[in-house]
C-alpha cells in the first residue's frame, strides 16, 4: 500500500530546485501499480521555469495578443534570462507601459506586433531605446473562467 | 598564476530604488527615494535624488515638499518586494560561483579563491552583465585578496571608478586605491576608531595600513589589528565569523533531526527569532522586517526537495522579541508543508536601523505599542500554559500590527498572486 502527499509546488522564491509535485511514500506491502506513473509526474514549475532567479509571473490585460492564444487574465511566465530572438513573444517597456506583443525585426526596423487586427503593429523609431523586460516562455490560461 | 585566496563582493546599486524600478519604469530617469516605515526617514535614494543632495534619514515629508518641482517620487518601502529581488540577486550569484555568503539584504560576498586573474576578471564581468539582466538589480563588483580588500574594492567602484567594477588583486593596485579612500570608509573600522586614528595622523586605508602592527596590537582591540591585516592581503577575517560586522543578524542552523510538524518548525524559528531580537538589542538597532526560510536536505538527492522564504514586514520598527517572535510563528505557518523534512531553517532580520532615529511621533504609536506588548504577554502566558497550538491568537493579533501604514507603497508584484503586474 502506499499514500500519495500531494506538495504545493515550489514557489519560484525557491533557492533549490524544484519539487516534484506528487511524492509516493512506500510504507509496506505491495507496490502499487500506479507508482510508475507517479514517478512521470512533474511539478509545474519544472516544467514552466527553466531558470527560477530570472522567472516572473505577469499577468496578461486585454485581448490584442489573443491571436497568440493569450486572453486576459492568463498568467505569463516571463524568463528574463532567454535572449530575444525575431518573432518572440516579449514583455517590452512601450512608452512607460508593460506591453506584450511580438517582437519583429527585418528590413522595415523594429516592431511590436498584436496578434489581433484590432490593433495596429507599433514601429519602433529607435531600437536602441527599446527596452526588453523579458520573454515569454509559457502561458498560464485558465479553462474553468467563462 | 592562480590566487589562492581571492573574494568579490557584489551589492545592488541604490538596491530598494532599483528594486521599485524593476517594476515601474515610469521611476527611470528621475530622483526617487524610498521612506522607511511609517513613511519617516529616506532609507534610500536613487543618484538623481543624491545629486539634489538628498541625504539619508532626511524627512520623507520634507524632501516631497522641498523637491517637488524636480518630479521627485517618494516610494514607501516594500521589503517583500525587496526581499524577493535580493534573494533573486544571491541566487543569480550563487548560479556562477559555488561559495557566497549574503551579506546584507543587498550584497553578497563571494569565495573565489583558486581562480586566476583572467578567470576572476571574467567572473566579475559575467556577474555584472547577468545580474541586471536576469532580476532588473545593476550591480557593483569589487575584487581583492581578503574580504576587507574586496569590500574597500566595492567602495571603490561606486566613488573612485564610477564604472561599478573594481579589481584589486596586485599589491600596488591595492596599495594605489587605499590611498584614495577614508579610513573611515574601511569596513570594520567604527565612527569611534576611526577618529582616534584620524588624531594618530591616519586619514586613509594605505595610512591604516602601514601603520606600525605594534602600535595597532598596544592602542586597539584585535579585531582593528584583523582588519590591518586584511588590508595588507592577508586574510584574516573569515565570513562566518560572529565578530564580523555585519548590517543584517542572521540566525539559524540544520536540524539534528528533521523537522516535520508545524509546531517543531513554528517553535524553532521563533527561538530562532528571539535570539536574533537579542542580538538587535545588544547592538541597540531595530528592524523593519524579517525574512524567515527553511528548505529540505539539498544532498538527499533521492527526498523531494522544498524550499521556501517569506518576509514579513513590521508596521513600525521594532526590536520587541514578542513581535519579532510573533512573525516568526505566522512565518512558519505559510512556510510549512506536510509531508516535508525541514533539514534547515532561519531568520534574518532586514533594514537595520539605530534605535534612536525611529522613535518618532506617530499619534497611534505609543499607544498601539504598549496595548500589543500587554496582549502579546497575555497570549504568551496562554500559550506557556495550554501549549504552542494556541498560537493562533497571537497570529490573528500579529496581522494587524503587520500591516503598514504606507502611502504609496508598490504593489507585491513578485510575490503575490493578487498583485501580478498586468501587460497589454
Amino acid at each position: 500500500m502506499s499514500t500519495l502527499t500531494l506538495l504545493a509546488a515550489a514557489t519560484i522564491d525557491s533557492p533549490t530546485h524544484n519539487s516534484p509535485l506528487l511524492v509516493s511514500h512506500v510504507s509496506c506491502g505491495f507496490p502499487s501499480p500506479a507508482e510508475e506513473f507517479i514517478e512521470e509526474m512533474t511539478s509545474l514549475d519544472a516544467l514552466a521555469i527553466d531558470n527560477p532567479p530570472a522567472t516572473f509571473l505577469l499577468k496578461a490585460g486585454g485581448d490584442s495578443m489573443s491571436g497568440a492564444g493569450i486572453y486576459s487574465g492568463d498568467i505569463l511566465v516571463v524568463d528574463r534570462s532567454k535572449k530575444p530572438v525575431n518573432k518572440s513573444i516579449v514583455v517590452a517597456i512601450y512608452e512607460g507601459e508593460f506591453v506584450c506583443k511580438r517582437l519583429l525585426f527585418d528590413r522595415d526596423g523594429v516592431r511590436l506586433l498584436a496578434e489581433n487586427p484590432n490593433f495596429q503593429p507599433i514601429h519602433i523609431a529607435n531600437p536602441e531605446e527599446l527596452v526588453i523586460w523579458g520573454v515569454c516562455t509559457y502561458n498560464l490560461h485558465g479553462l474553468l473562467q467563462l | 598564476m592562480t590566487h589562492k585566496s581571492a573574494f568579490m563582493l557584489c551589492d545592488g546599486n541604490n538596491f530598494y530604488v532599483s528594486a521599485e524600478r524593476v517594476w515601474r519604469p515610469e521611476l527611470q530617469g528621475v530622483p526617487v527615494v524610498v521612506s522607511g516605515s511609517n513613511d519617516g526617514c529616506v532609507i534610500a535614494r536613487s543618484n538623481e535624488a543624491k545629486a539634489l543632495g538628498i541625504k539619508m534619514g532626511d524627512p520623507a515629508f520634507q524632501v516631497r515638499d522641498q523637491f517637488w518641482r524636480s518630479g521627485i517620487q517618494v516610494c514607501s518601502a516594500n521589503f517583500a518586494l525587496y526581499g524577493d529581488a535580493s534573494s533573486r540577486m544571491m541566487r543569480t550569484v550563487a548560479s556562477l560561483v559555488d561559495r557566497t555568503t549574503p551579506n546584507s539584504i543587498d550584497e553578497v560576498f563571494c569565495d573565489a579563491g583558486g581562480m586566476t586573474d583572467q578567470q576572476l576578471t571574467a567572473l566579475a564581468q559575467s556577474m555584472k552583465d547577468l545580474v541586471p539582466r536576469w532580476t532588473g538589480i545593476p550591480v557593483g563588483i569589487g575584487t581583492g585578496k581578503t574580504l576587507t580588500l574586496s569590500k574597500l574594492a566595492n567602495y571603490a567602484a561606486k566613488r573612485i571608478t564610477k564604472d561599478g567594477n573594481c579589481y584589486l588583486m596586485s599589491d600596488a593596485d591595492a596599495e594605489e586605491m587605499m590611498r584614495q579612500v577614508p579610513i573611515a570608509e574601511v569596513w570594520g573600522i567604527g565612527p569611534a576608531i576611526s577618529g582616534k586614528l584620524r588624531s594618530m595622523g591616519v586619514f586613509t586605508a594605505a595610512d591604516f595600513a602601514n601603520l606600525s602592527a605594534e602600535v595597532v596590537t598596544r592602542e586597539f582591540p584585535v579585531t582593528v589589528r584583523r582588519t590591518q591585516l586584511e588590508l595588507q592581503g592577508v586574510p584574516a577575517i573569515s565570513i562566518q565569523d560572529p565578530d564580523t560586522p555585519r548590517q543584517m543578524i542572521n540566525v539559524g542552523r540544520s536540524f539534528g533531526q528533521p523537522v516535520t510538524s508545524l509546531d517543531q518548525l513554528a517553535s524553532a524559528l521563533s527561538e530562532f527569532a528571539s535570539r536574533a531580537a537579542a542580538k538587535l538589542r545588544r547592538q541597540k538597532s531595530m528592524i523593519s522586517a524579517i525574512r524567515l526560510y527553511a528548505r529540505t536536505n539539498p544532498f538527499k538527492h533521492d527526498a523531494p526537495q522544498y524550499s521556501r522564504a517569506v518576509t514579513v514586514p513590521f508596521a513600525y520598527p521594532t526590536n520587541d522579541t514578542r513581535r519579532i517572535s510573533a512573525a516568526a510563528f505566522a512565518g512558519a505557518a505559510v512556510i510549512f508543508r506536510p509531508g516535508v523534512a525541514f533539514a534547515k531553517a532561519g531568520v534574518l532580520l532586514i533594514g537595520l536601523e539605530p534605535e534612536s532615529a525611529n522613535r518618532q511621533d506617530d499619534l497611534f504609536y505609543s499607544g498601539d505599542l504598549e496595548d500589543q506588548e500587554r496582549l502579546m504577554s497575555v497570549v504568551d502566558a496562554i500559550n506557556a500554559k495550554f501549549g504552542r497550538k494556541t498560537v493562533s491568537v497571537a497570529r490573528t493579533i500579529g496581522k494587524q500590527a503587520w500591516m503598514p501604514r504606507k502611502e504609496s507603497v508598490s504593489p507585491n508584484y513578485a510575490t503575490s498572486t493578487k498583485h501580478f503586474k498586468v501587460v497589454y
